[in-house]
This record gives C-alpha cells, structure tokens and sequence, in this order.
C-alpha cells in the first residue's frame, strides 16, 4: 500500500487512527506494531513471516549484545553485533542483490547455467534493514540501552510512516519516544499539514511531472530532438525530488499524527550552490547513516589521506549500490564520489566566490547528469539520451512538438521550480505569523488540497474501456 | 475544552478527518453501483474476503479498485481534476486535446508502430494468398483497403495552435503505405479537407466519424470501384440524437464540453433492409438499432454496434430482391458502422469484425461468393491492437 491511493486514506488511516487513539496509552506500541504488520503485507502478506523474523533477531541480539556490555564482555557483545549484522545483511542481500550477482556471474563462461530467483522485493527492505542495523550498532557502542519490550522494539523497526521510503529513523533518534511521546492537538494539526503537503506534492507534481517525462522516454530514438531530451531529464528531474520528498513529508507528517517527531529528510536540494551542499540537502537520513554507521566507523578523516580517500570511496559506492540492485546506480554513486572529490581538492573554494547564478547553474547540471545514471538501468539507452541532449543522433534542434510541450507547460514548470525553493514556505509563515485569520484560510486551504489530491487519484484510476463488455 | 487550541488547528484536524471519515463512511454505506456507462465497464463490488485471496493478492487490489470505483461524486472529482489542468494551460487532460469549437480530441503522438507493421503484414499475406491459390472462387475479387484518419488526423483545424497534427499524421500514414501491398482507397485528405473547410465530418465528443463523413467516405469508395455515389440530396437527413456523448468525452473529464448529433441518413427503401446479426441471431428491421439511442453508448445503433459477423441484405418482398447485386465482404472496426448502410444500397453485405470473429477469414472469403473485398480501418484500429493477425489464421505455409 502507497499512501497516495484512496485505500490508504479511506480504509488504512481511518480505521488504524481511530483505533490508535480509543486504545490506552499503555497498549499504543502493540497497535501500532499490528496495524504496521498489516500494511506491511497489505502487498505481499507472506514477508510478514520475514518482518517478524527481522525483529526477533534483533530484539535477541539487542539484549544479548547489552547482557554483554553489562558484564564487561567486550569481545562477545561485538561477536554478537557482528552476527546480527551478517544477518542483516545476508536477508537484504538475498532479497535484493541475488539476481544481480548471479546475472554478472552468469557472465563468466561455464556459469551461464546459474538460475536468477526473481523474487518481489519485500517492501522497504532497504530502510528497515538499516534502522534494524542502527539499533543494534547504538546498544553496542552504548548510545541507548536495548528496548526489552517486544512490542516497542517492533513498532520501531516497522514503523508504517517511514516503513516503505523513509526517512531512515536511527533508533537513538526515537529511543524516549517510543517509550512516552506527546499527543497533543498542535503537533496532530501540524502533522496532518505536513502529510497533505506531502500528498500534494506526490500528487500533484511528481505524478504529473512523471507523466511527462514517461512522453518524452516512449518518443522513439529516431524522433528525438535536444529540446525534448532536456526536457525530459527536466522532468524527471521534479519528479523524483518531488517524489522522494513528498512521500518523506507524508512519512513525517504521519508520524506526527501519532505522536512521533522524526527528522528531516529533504532541505530543498534544488537550492544548493555544490555538489557537496547539494548532498546535505538531499536524503539527509541516509547520508547521515552512512556517516554514521560506515564512514566514520572506517576512520573518517581521522587517518591517513589515502585511507580518508577510500573511506569516502566505499561510502559512495554503497550508497548507489543501496539504491539498487544494476550497475547504473553504481555508477551514480562514483559520479559523486568524483564530483565530491573534485568540490573537495579546489573547486569547493572557487564555488564559494564566484556568482550565485553560477554556483546553481553548475549544481543543478551536474544533478541533472546523476538523474541521467540514475533514471536508466540500461546503460547504453542512457547514453544515447546523453547524446540526444548534445546533438547526437536527434532529427532537430527542437521541433514544434517541443514547442507545444514546452508553452502549455511552462505555468507547471514555474510553479514546480518554485515549489523546489523555500519560498513557499517562507510566504507562509510571512503572511501567517501575523494573523490568526489568514491562518484559518490556510487550515481551509489544507483541506481544499486534500479535494485536489483525491480528484486525482481518482482520475488516475478512470479508465473508460471501450469493448469491455465482450 | 476546544477553547484553548488554536482555531487553525481544529479546522485543520477537523476540516481533513471530516474528508477523510465522510468519504470513506459514503463509500461504504451508500448503495454500490455496478456498472459505469461513462466508462463502458463492470466496477467492483465490496470483495469478498477468502484466505487464498488474501495469499494472492487479489483481495487486497480488489479492495483498491473497490475505493476508487464507489467513491461518491466520482465524475465531479474526475471533473475537477480536468478543470485544474486545463486552468493550468496545460490544454490537453488525460491525453485528450482541448480544441476550438468544443472539439476534445483523443491524441496518441508516438503510437507504437510495430502493431501497425504486424497488421500490414497480415493484410499483404492475405493478399498473396487469395492471389497465389488454384482455387478458382478468389479469381476475379476486387481486394482494397481503406485508412480513415483519426480524429487528431482530420481536425487539424481545431487543435490547440502549437500541436503538430500533420507532422505525425504524416509520418504514420506514409509509414503504412510504404509497407502495404493492396491497392488502398485515399480518406485521409478527402476527410480532412472537408474538415478544414468547416464541415462536420468528425464527432467533437468521440472518435468516430459523423454519419456527413461517412457519407464522404462512401463517396470515395464508390469511386474507387468505378461506380457512380448517389448524391447527398439523395439521402433524406434523419436527426437520430442530439445529446450524443461520446468516447472522447467519456475519457477527457471535460464535463462542460457540449453533447454531439447522430444523424441517419436515410434512403428509400432502406427499411426493406434485414441486419441479420449472426453471432446471436438476432435481426434487426433496417439497419438501425433505436434501442441505443436511449442509453449512452449511441453510435452503437447504426447496424447494432460491434458484433463478430453481421450480414446486411434486402428483406422478401423488397424490389431490391429482384436486382442482381454484389457482395461486399467488409472488414472493419467500429468505422464500419456508419458506412455499412451507405454501401449497403449498393451491395448485399458481409460484415466481419476480426475482434470479435475468430473463425478462417480466407475459408470464409472463398465459400462467400463475394465480389469485393474491402478492409476499413481507422489509423488507431490499426496502431492500438493486432487484430487483423485474424486474417491470416487458416493460411497455410
């Protein structure tokens, strides 16, 4: 289940809301664990067996990992971590990496007999396997205590808001919440704003700015011009920001709702003057994770530069490989560790004086360029729109289907532009701060975006058949 | 107790739970509708829970469709949702085109030209084989094919200024032509050129064209055949519907966009006419079925909408019965329908829908006995789906 469908809304969150707050305080985690069971397998019912076999692991290795530690054994408390790390790691590395290492093996002459799995996915894999990973890996270096209450413990590995996309919750971040956290009407309004604004852009811009960018990907390879290529990478470009971060805001906003406050995920990435600023702004909880967890476990910078250099290496590398189970992404994550390099050895300095319309121009291009990698799993096609954009094998310049795109979308592409800035919000609370009234208007507001959103998505499944009835 | 919190903050709460548990109590309370005429399909019913659905999946998506299918004032969302884009300036909403003149026009850019290449193949097959047999009964058969235009081919007139309509056009057409090996009768420019002086030759609100434009249609068919086309004053005007609204309109959640008007052109003696419908037996008096007109699927009252194998001949007693007449074996999709009671004052019809007839085309062309055989296609038949692949089952090597 998506957050963005009418299921969710309708039968999902009414129900689990309503029964989150008639149960007592006391019972809230056993609720929130069964309601995020439920949609955790609303899609593939038989990974819930998987999901409970994930929390009891590590609720065990928790304890067995904090049993150690109070009895001063070293030595077996990281035997245990390392052994709930291996697990870990084997479930995501079967579930999502299998197919991938066997089709590259299958390369090798005299392996081509190795059998591929295709399996589904189990949903969020990638984001619950590390927040499993962070709870342990904090218990062990004693930044929390484990959680002895099951129930708890597994209400925070499957958390339903940020269950599927994020944000990735470090146990530490959430450790007193889960054990009391505030329910109040304030922090319930203030949630339910930043879940419709999160919808909104899901909605309203990804999923139309998708649609877009799904035109200019079918036009087939002899029909191409410069101007749709751009075009095309311009919307993906929204999309996925608009995307990622929708679906974060919903996450956060749900999490509100239910009393948790999570971090950020996005900071207006669009906005950023570097490449190195850029990944500050973007998927903050991941990037903090891999600081976290691997960077400066290798050493950090606190070692020698070639060792600094590698561990800066291993970090980009598996955050592409975590992104996916294909060569792209990889390839995606080495074009920052590149360009990050680059930011750090000179151009960072040079960045921070020249003009601001410069140091955006450059940020967003090179972006862009990572979308590229990232947006095709076959290398070669992305290669051939690489070309397109610069002239390579395309019929024009631009054509007049370009230019009709390009005019009857213009107001869109302003407003998602602006959308991708601070602006909106700052106007907000300019015009909010002041007046009550005007922020009544805007609770009105609210609801007229929830209208929106539901005449979407209802129209996104209107689909009149011609000759169904035969 | 309410006092001490923020206005705001309750009609935030309270404005989007109201939404949110109105809806969803509407949508299980109220009585579910099992049928959307708008959208010509079965909608889902409250599933049904079963263990093995549930393990397969189909509960839950069922459980999906079920939400989105029996949400009240679903046509007013799916309305709003046009409105908005269209406020945009996006002009074109669903992939339906917001022209002049009230016009909504179903646009499809890139279509995926290898169906086409299929069809065509089938048809150049079929070509080769009737022309190829020893068997005497294909000697002598007229064999043609006929392309109309889609509505974004023809109404370039009344597309937003900036679309490129005829660029595309082009490169489709030439596309199949360049592959076909039968002799093809030209509509697309006839059509178009009517068009673009402002005639009605194509539905605002749906993809077909009007009854004028088969009339026009018919018109270069005859011609092609070396037969001389009655004159339009020759068919006395029958207003059938003026509240026609079609597939176009269906899809394009333009709700202000007005209704369309099915003419019949009628001609003497064309009540003599039998519309024997084989796939269910049925015959109907004439070649229109009136019943039609009541519901909203209109355009299926010429010769009683898509059936597999219809047959088209004058009834006992009618002075047609003592002419001696050709037969025609037509073809088609839906575009068929309007043109068959043109030609059918000319020819005694054979009427095959490849969607839906699944026996040996070229079996049945030979025990026939036919004259002509004529396939007519719109460009989207032909792009969208391979049913013309039907031609070539029985053929052998």
């Amino acid at each position: 289940m998506v957050f963005s469908s009418l299921e969710f809304l309708f039968l999902y969150l009414t129900v689990t809301l309503f029964i989150y707050y008639i149960v007592p305080l006391k019972i809230r985690n056993i609720v929130l664990l069964l309601v995020s069971l439920v949609f955790y397998g609303w899609g593939e019912p038989v990974y819930v067996f998987l999901m409970i076999f994930t929390i009891m692991v590590d609720y065990i290795f928790g304890l067995l990992v904090e049993k150690n530690l109070r009895q001063d054994n070293k030595k077996r408390a990281k035997l245990h971590l390392i052994l709930s790390i291996v697990i870990n790691l084997s479930i995501l590395g079967f579930f999502k990496y299998y197919d991938f290492f066997v089709s590259n093996l299958r390369l090798i002459p005299g392996l081509s007999g190795l059998p591929l799995l295709e399996l589904e996915l189990p949903i969020g894999i990638s984001f619950y396997t590390f927040q499993a990973l962070s709870y342990v890996i904090d218990v062990y270096r004693g930044d929390t205590g484990a959680q002895h209450n099951i129930a708890s413990f597994g209400a925070y590995v499957t958390l339903y808001p940020q269950l599927i996309a994020g944000p990735i919750v470090r146990y530490k971040d959430v450790d007193d919440q889960l054990v009391s956290r505030e329910h109040s009407v304030p922090l319930f309004a203030d949630g339910v704003r930043t879940f419709v604004a999160g919808m909104g852009k899901k909605i309203l811009f990804a999923n139309m700015a998708g649609q877009l960018w799904e035109y200019f990907r079918v036009i087939p390879t002899d029909q191409r011009t410069v101007l749709g290529a751009w075009m095309g990478m311009l919307c993906y470009s929204f999309q996925i920001y608009f995307d990622f971060s929708g679906y974060s805001d919903m996450a956060i906003g749900l999490g509100k709702m239910i009393g948790f406050r999570f971090l950020e995920n996005f900071n207006y990435p669009y906005i950023s003057k570097s490449i190195t600023e850029f990944w500050r702004r973007w998927h903050i909880s991941l990037g903090t994770w891999f600081r976290e967890y691997v960077y400066i476990p290798l050493g950090g910078n606190r070692c020698s530069k070639l060792l600094n250099l590698r561990n800066i290496f291993v970090v980009w590398f598996l955050t592409g490989f975590w992104h996916g189970a294909s060569w792209n992404y990889i390839l995606w994550g080495l074009y920052y560790f590149v360009l990050l390099m680059i930011e750090k050895t000179f151009l960072l300095d040079k960045l921070k004086r020249a003009p601001a319309v410069v140091s955006h121009i450059y940020t967003l291009f090179f972006v862009m360029f990572g979308w590229l990698l990232f947006v095709f799993e076959d290398l070669s096609a992305g290669m051939v729109w690489l070309g397109n954009m610069f002239g390579a094998n395309v019929t024009a310049l631009a054509n007049q289907g370009d230019a009709y795109n390009l005019v009857r979308n213009l107001p869109f592409f302003v407003i998602l532009a602006i959308a991708s800035t601070p602006l909106p919000k700052k106007l907000y609370y300019k015009l909010t701060e002041r007046s009550e009234a005007v922020k009544t208007a805007a609770a009105a507001g609210t609801t007229l975006v929830l209208l929106v959103c539901m005449a979407y998505l209802v129209d996104s499944t209107f689909n009149p058949f011609l000759y169904f009835r035969f | 107790m309410l006092k001490k919190y923020k206005p705001s903050d309750i009609l935030t709460i309270g404005g989007v739970l109201a939404v949110i548990y109105g809806f969803s109590a509407a949508t299980l309370f109220t009585p579910d509708n099992d049928f959307s005429e708008d959208e010509n399909r079965y909608l889902q019913l409250k599933p049904k829970f079963s263990l093995e659905a549930l393990v397969d999946g189909s509960f839950t998506s069922e459980i999906a469709d079920y939400y989105s299918d029996q949400i009240p004032l679903r046509n007013i969302f799916v309305g709003t949702k046009a409105i908005s884009e269209i406020a945009l300036f996006k002009q074109e909403n669903d992939d339906v085109l917001l022209g002049s003149d009230g016009h909504i026009i179903a646009k499809n850019d890139y279509p995926n030209l290898s169906e086409a290449d299929k069809n065509v193949k089938a048809i150049n097959r079929f070509l080769s084989a009737m022309e190829t047999s020893s068997d005497s009964a294909f000697v002598g058969i007229d064999f043609k094919v006929a392309i109309a235009g889609r509505s974004q081919d023809v109404l370039e007139k009344y597309m937003p200024s900036l679309y490129p309509a005829s660029e595309r056009t082009e490169q489709i057409f030439d596309y199949v032509y360049d592959r076909l090996e039968a002799p093809h009768i030209e509509l697309l420019e006839p059509l178009k050129s009517r068009a673009d002086s402002g005639e009605y030759v194509y539905y605002r609100t749906d993809h077909h064209w009007t009854t004028l434009g088969a009339y026009y249609a018919y018109v270069e068919i005859m011609k092609s055949y070396g037969i001389e086309p009655y004159p339009i004053d020759y068919f006395t005007r029958e207003t059938a519907s003026e509240e026609f609204y079609g597939t176009t309109w269906s899809k394009a959640g333009m709700k202000w966009i007005a209704p369309d008007t099915i003419e019949f052109f009628r001609w003497d003696g064309d009540d003599d006419m039998v519309t024997e419908i084989v796939d269910n037996g049925k015959t109907l008096d004439g070649m229109y079925d009136r019943s039609y007109l009541d519901v909203k699927d209109k355009y299926s009252s010429f010769i009683g909408g898509n059936n597999g194998y219809v047959k088209i001949y004058p009834a006992d007693g009618s002075p047609l019965r003592s002419v001696e007449r050709e037969k025609l074996i037509l073809i088609k999709d839906s575009f068929g329908h309007s043109l068959a009671p043109f030609l059918a004052a000319h020819f005694d019809l054979e009427i095959l829908d490849l969607r839906y007839y699944k026996l040996p085309v070229i079996d049945f062309v030979r025990e026939s006995g036919a004259d002509r055989v004529l396939i007519l296609y719109n460009m989207d038949g032909l792009v969208s789906s391979n049913s013309l692949a039907m031609l070539n089952y029985g053929i052998k090597n």
